[in-house]
């Protein structure tokens, strides 16, 4: 094959500029630990390394919501801790009370005592979060949710859809509860009342010594704590369901984590090992140019 | 001797010939597209003796240029191809550095988008959160119009890019014709100077660079060239003549460029632009830079338009209903520089989702005076006088136009350009709901109750009222007039199904039908029938357009007023307004409303019967005269004046007018024993003494009554003065002077509306007795579609004469289903809703324990669980939207979305799907690249192999040359030694 000058130098400075290129390249990749300087260095894995990202932002926010529920589900529990301790006292009530006979005196204090609780209830029922939100509110976090009015009714202005907040991709957990799903009103008489008329009625029976009263005052408050005893299993259970999102978030954050960096992370023993190819390769290259320069029938004619 | 002398002279000079075009070899060893040259040297023949032939030397013959045109071409070939894949893989890997980079891509920015609705949905109440998500919504703006920035200014790049291509490509296009006629004055290439050919050489492949051509050269050499692959259709150089070639790009859409040559003379567009910098810059337009653009409009439009969908359905935090978030164009300029009128054009945006980039034309029609506007991607049109909607666009017209003037209204800016954040304050975020439910304490179930915003439920879909009666007669000129005894009644003929629906937002509704058959019967989507002849609960289904879970209901029909529907004025008869004229002096006037009508049916009546109406609202009973008569039937109906504020006229032939009733009442306090009134010019003034145990009241009722002032008086029961007109007069103006009861001096116009119908208890047929035509009036619009039924007396589908009038309009937002407060009730498995401030019944059916949801207008009730009998829920505007998270959840939601765009895809996904779609163009564009540069390197190869110049090459040839130059010199030196010899002998 007849070769023309232009052809060897064309060639050789061809090679030299693709072995600058590639050190180029391979020295910036060193010095940022990618495996890329720009995404058209890597046009095919980009796409896939953002939404890598993405899955991990998400997941970090997954914790983070959970986190800010936690805070709301503590305050419901912790309510209903304290819940279920007066509604202990007021079983003990409820008991002395439905003694018969009983002094009209004793039946006053014990009713003064539950007017208390009453109060100690609504106060419970207007339990607030440390992120300041009314946890058995419900949407309507921001407003105390239950209003004790002046002829000792108690009124709920809350909502009835939870503050429902998603802790993952498929999971909601309530922030702040509906304060009707967990202060629950009892059958009597084939119709619904309310926790809070229930107590008024029974330190009405007390007050008034009806021995009736009084002894439906036991069975009331047996079923008013268990429903403090239920929404207590409840949130308990999504204080469990809490701490496996939570969980789950970070297990799953770990290996998005480790997919990013095979998919961006450069191997460094790999490119320093090619960097040192490209180095011989660049020298090579360089030299060959300086021995072809030099060679010249005119020299060898000379 | 001497022909040794010649033969060296022969040889020195064909040598020394050589040895030029040797050096000249050497000299454009690195001259782009110079082709090697060769000197052949022949013997110089001979002298042909007896017995021998002695050689006469050696000839130059020629310069051989050492081409092979086939080497050329797939040189010139593979130069095309290599430089359009440099251009191409060049763009796309800036346009890759652009959409796929984290930092400036869109996927990370709508991931903190995402989180921070999160961190707003867990603390809706928190100013942090608020703020952070403005700011993640500026960022997204900011990330949406700086790729689209980008995107725009790749097309300026490219633009110019082809645009100098183009430039340089016609530059070339002349040189090569240039030469052209320089080659056709010879015959034959052969003859052609050696850097002519040369010249031509460089300049075809400079052209392959920018253009792929195809060239065919002719005896001469001349050069004629065609763009593309092969030598078919228009030349670009042909002999001496090169055409001009131009582009022109759409303004919008990236992807489209349009190649002609002699625009100005006969132009003819170039398709096909493949290879060469131009094509590699086209198809980097049309496969990744219009698709990338498109792409991010589709998103910011889709994304945009939900968020905004969402945002308005919410409350912010000082409970005012959201507002867009984002604005996202088109932005569109229009141009209309040529027309002749003084018209302007205004385009504004009425529906933002429908709104698309699309070109649109306007042009008018003066014969018709009338102008067509045409979508120019679509074709579509509408035509219109002055106000024109299309595609979510609103055009107005302002000024006179002129026959034949036209505006074009193109996309100015691309949607993703135009993105940007419209709230600016943390208490803007609509993070709340607009409706909230509550329960009452006393509920025994344990349900919970969500409510959101949902889209109006399905309903079976019938033409309009105005598709039905497309001419809607003003209502104040119906024919309830006496002057108008013709109308326009179309005949609907019996059907089981609606025959018309009158949409929401419909007012001053006036539906009649004429005597010769034929009743209406009204209902909404939810079962409740509001006039008519009551029908049948099997009616309500939904393939007559109820809703699904609709029931029968008869509470409201025929009722009106404080009865009635939503305390609504429905009426089932007929209805008038005042009359409104201007006096001389350009005052309003208000004349009476008054009912004219037929002639009466006595035969209708039995005597001593009671037939029920219900006049202005007020239903009455009639007790029908013995014998019946005219008079006495008008008599009854006044009999009720006082209730109904609307009496009965007689004619002389045989008809009935009803005159709203005029009534300025003066209540008690306001007299007193010196109380003074003028009517009608003429003063009664309380005279104390004269009272005579009478009220004031009373004194001025009978020195009003004992006196012609066109004016009757009455006591009410409270003791007020009651002001009326006197018979004949009814429902005429009155004028009052100065007074001291109260009143204003000027003349008090009657302003009462006017209805006569019947109570669901009586038959319709009573109204045409009376001479009446039926129908169904509705003044104010409702929230909500009613379906109208043709039937007869008895409920039945029938035909009917229909003739009416209606006015479309917008929903009333006092009525709309997300403004009012309900009350949800349950019971036996049933659920009821009523309206609580006019205690209607809106909807009530069986309660669906699979969905557990109950629908009504926009909204959707959702349930936990199945609700205890008698448990109640209200349903009402958010009056506490600061803690609630229910429209941040779903703006969060939204990451999720797949239903927002045509792929089915979520928005992050998409984007995901467009990084990876130019990052495939971009690794195919760098394999192709390198394959080019393969071919192209071969080709490189097989043309040098044959045209290159090797340096040792050229260096050999010089010492062979100069040593046959020296030996040639040898030879005459030798024969001048002989010379000298021969002369020395001698």
């Amino acid at each position: 094959m007849r070769v023309s000058t232009s052809m060897i130098f064309q060639g050789l400075t061809d090679k030299l500029a693709n072995n600058a290129a590639d050190m180029a390249q391979l020295q910036s990749q060193i010095a940022t630990g990618n495996n890329y300087a720009t995404p058209s260095d890597a046009a095919d894995i980009v796409g896939r390394v953002q939404a890598v990202e993405s899955r991990l932002k998400t997941l970090e926010a997954d914790t983070k919501a959970v986190t800010r529920v936690k805070v709301g589900v503590d305050a419901q529990a912790r309510a209903l801790e304290i819940a279920a301790e007066v509604m202990d006292r007021l079983k003990e009530i409820a008991f002395r009370g439905a003694n018969d006979p009983q002094p009209q005196a004793v039946l006053e204090t014990l009713a003064e005592e539950v007017a208390g609780i009453k109060r100690s209830l609504v106060d419970l029922a207007n339990m607030r979060d440390a992120d300041d939100r009314y946890v058995f509110g419900g949407a309507r976090s921001g407003e105390i949710p239950y209003v004790l009015n002046a002829d000792g009714s108690v009124t709920y202005e809350g909502s009835t859809s939870p503050l429902r907040v998603r802790v993952n991709d498929a999971s909601y957990e309530d922030a702040s509860v509906p304060g009707v799903s967990v202060w629950k009103s009892i059958p009597r008489d084939g119709e619904a009342v309310d926790m809070f008329s229930i107590l008024t009625s029974y330190e009405n029976a007390l007050r008034s010594g009806a021995v009736e009263g009084r002894q439906q005052g036991l069975r009331d408050v047996e079923a008013l704590s268990n429903n403090v005893g239920l929404a207590i299993a409840k949130t308990g259970a999504a204080q469990q369901r809490l701490e496996i999102s939570e969980r789950q978030a970070q297990e799953t954050a770990i290996r998005a984590q480790k997919s990013l960096a095979d998919l961006k992370e450069l191997d460094f023993a790999a490119a320093l090992a090619q960097l040192q190819k490209q180095e011989l390769l660049m020298q090579a290259s360089q030299s060959l140019l300086g021995r072809l320069s030099q060679l010249s029938l005119l020299d060898s004619i000379r | 001797m001497v022909d040794l002398v010649s033969i060296g002279v022969s040889g020195l000079g064909a040598y020394q010939r050589a040895l030029a075009t040797t050096s000249n070899n050497i000299a454009n060893l690195q001259t782009e597209g110079y082709v090697r040259q060769r000197a052949v040297i022949e013997s110089a023949g001979q002298d042909n003796l007896s017995r021998v032939s002695l050689g006469n030397g050696a000839r130059f013959t020629e310069v051989q240029r050492l081409y092979d045109r086939f080497a050329e071409e797939n040189l010139q070939r593979a130069s095309s191809s290599l430089k359009g894949e440099e251009a191409l893989l060049k763009e796309l890997q800036s346009l890759q550095d652009s959409i796929g980079s984290s930092e400036a891509g869109l996927h990370g920015a709508f991931q903190a988008f995402f989180d921070a609705a999160r961190d707003l949905e867990a603390a809706p109440a928190s100013p942090g959160s608020r703020a952070g998500f403005l700011a993640a919504a500026e960022g997204l703006s900011a990330r949406f119009r700086g790729l689209g920035t980008a995107v725009e200014t790749l097309d300026g790049t490219t633009r110019t890019q082809v645009d100098q291509a183009v430039s340089e490509i016609n530059t070339l296009l002349g040189e090569i014709a240039s030469l052209n006629t320089q080659l056709v004055k010879r015959a034959s290439d052969s003859e052609q100077p050696m850097q002519l050919l040369d010249r031509r050489d460089a300049a075809l492949k400079a052209l392959s660079e920018g253009l792929g051509v195809t060239v065919e050269l002719g005896p001469s050499g001349a050069a004629t060239v065609f763009a593309g692959e092969s030598a078919s259709g228009v030349a670009l150089v042909e002999n001496g003549r090169a055409r001009t070639m131009t582009v022109t790009f759409d303004p919008y859409d990236f992807g489209k460029a349009e190649f002609v040559l002699d625009a100005a003379s006969q132009p003819v567009v170039l398709a096909n632009v493949r290879t060469g910098t131009l094509g590699g810059l086209v198809n980097f337009r049309g496969q990744a830079l219009g698709p990338t653009a498109d792409k991010l409009d589709e998103l910011a439009l889709a994304f945009g338009r939900e968020v905004n969908k969402l945002h308005r359905q919410g409350l912010d935090s000082l409970g005012r209903p959201g507002q867009d978030v984002f604005y996202v164009g088109p932005d569109f300029v229009v141009d209309g520089r040529a027309n002749a009128g003084t018209s302007r054009l205004g385009v504004e945006v009425v529906n933002s989702n429908a709104v698309d980039a699309r070109s649109y034309e306007m042009r008018f029609d003066a014969s018709r005076n009338i102008w067509t506007l045409r979508d120019l991607k679509t074709g579509s049109s509408v035509q219109g006088t002055n106000n024109l909607v299309m595609g979510g666009l609103k055009f107005s017209i302002q000024g006179t136009p002129r026959d034949g003037d036209t505006y074009r209204i193109t996309p100015e800016s691309h949607p993703a350009t135009t993105f940007r954040t419209l709230i600016k304050e943390g208490a803007e975020v609509a993070s709340a709901a607009k409706l909230v439910t509550k329960a009452a304490l006393r509920n025994f179930g344990t349900s919970s109750a969500d409510i959101h915003l949902s889209e109006a439920r399905a309903a079976e879909t019938f033409r309009s009222i105005s598709d039905l009666l497309p001419k809607s007669v003003p209502l104040g000129e119906q024919s309830f007039t006496r002057n108008v005894p013709l109308r326009d009644d179309t005949l609907v003929t019996a059907n089981a199904t609606p025959i018309a629906v009158i949409p929401a937002g419909y007012s001053k509704v006036a539906l009649s039908t004429s005597a010769a058959g034929g009743e209406l019967a009204i209902f909404t989507r939810d079962g409740r029938q509001l006039a008519g002849p009551a029908m049948a609960a099997s009616v309500v289904r939904a393939a007559n357009g109820f809703h699904a879970d609709a029931t029968y209901s008869d509470d409201y029909l025929n009722k009106t007023g404080a009865n009635g529907y939503l305390d609504q004025s429905l009426v089932f008869g007929v209805s008038q307004v005042p009359g409104s004229q201007l006096d001389i002096d350009g005052n309003r006037v208000l004349t009476p409303a008054k009912i004219f009508g037929g002639v009466v049916d006595l035969a209708g009546f039995t005597a001593g019967d009671t037939v029920d109406l219900q006049i202005n609202g007020e239903t009455v009973s009639i007790t029908v005269p013995t014998p019946v008569t005219l008079t006495g039937l008008a008599s009854a109906i006044n009999t009720h004046k006082a209730s109904t504020k609307a009496i009965a006229e007689t004619t002389t032939d045989g008809k009935l007018v009803f005159k709203s009733y005029h009534e300025i009442v003066v209540p008690s306090a306001s007299l007193n024993n010196t109380s003074s009134i003028t009517l009608s010019g003429v003063a009664f003034t309380v005279a104390a003494a004269q009272l005579a145990g009478r009220t004031p009241a009373q004194y001025l009722r009978d020195a009003i009554n004992a006196t012609e002032s066109g004016v009757t008086a009455s006591v009410s029961s409270a003791g007020a003065l009651v002001l009326t007109n006197s018979e004949g007069a009814a429902g005429e103006p009155i004028v009052i002077g100065s007074n001291t009861v109260g009143l204003t001096s000027q003349t008090y116009f009657n302003d009462r509306n006017l209805s006569i119908g019947v109570p669901s208890t009586e038959s319709a047929s009573v109204l045409r007795s009376l001479g009446l035509r039926n129908g169904f009036v509705m003044n104010a619009a409702l929230a909500e579609d009613l379906l109208v039924f043709g039937v007869n007396n008895q409920g039945l589908a029938a035909s009917v004469y229909l003739s009416g009038s209606y006015e479309a309009g917008s929903v009333p937002a006092t009525l709309a289903p997300d403004a009012r407060e309900y009350k949800l009730r349950f019971e036996s498995g049933n659920y009821s809703l009523v309206d609580i401030a006019t205690n209607t019944e809106v909807a009530a059916g069986v309660f669906d324990t699979t969905t557990r949801a109950v629908q009504y207008g926009n909204w959707t009730v959702s349930l936990s669980g199945i609700p205890a009998d008698l448990d109640e829920y209200t349903i009402q505007p958010t009056d506490e939207p600061l803690g609630d998270n229910r429209i941040a959840a779903a703006l969060a939601n939204l990451q999720g979305n797949r239903a927002m765009l045509a792929s089915k895809q979520t928005v992050q996904q998409e984007y995901e799907n467009l990084v990876n779609r130019v990052g495939a163009i971009t690794v195919q564009a760098e394999i192709a690249k390198d394959a080019q540069q393969v071919v192209f390197d071969h080709a490189r190869e097989g043309r040098d192999q044959i045209s290159g110049v090797n340096l040792d090459e050229e260096l050999a040839d010089l010492l062979r040359y100069q040593q046959a130059y020296q030996a040639n010199a040898q030879v005459i030196q030798v024969a001048n030694r002989l010379f000298d010899s021969l002369l020395q002998r001698l």
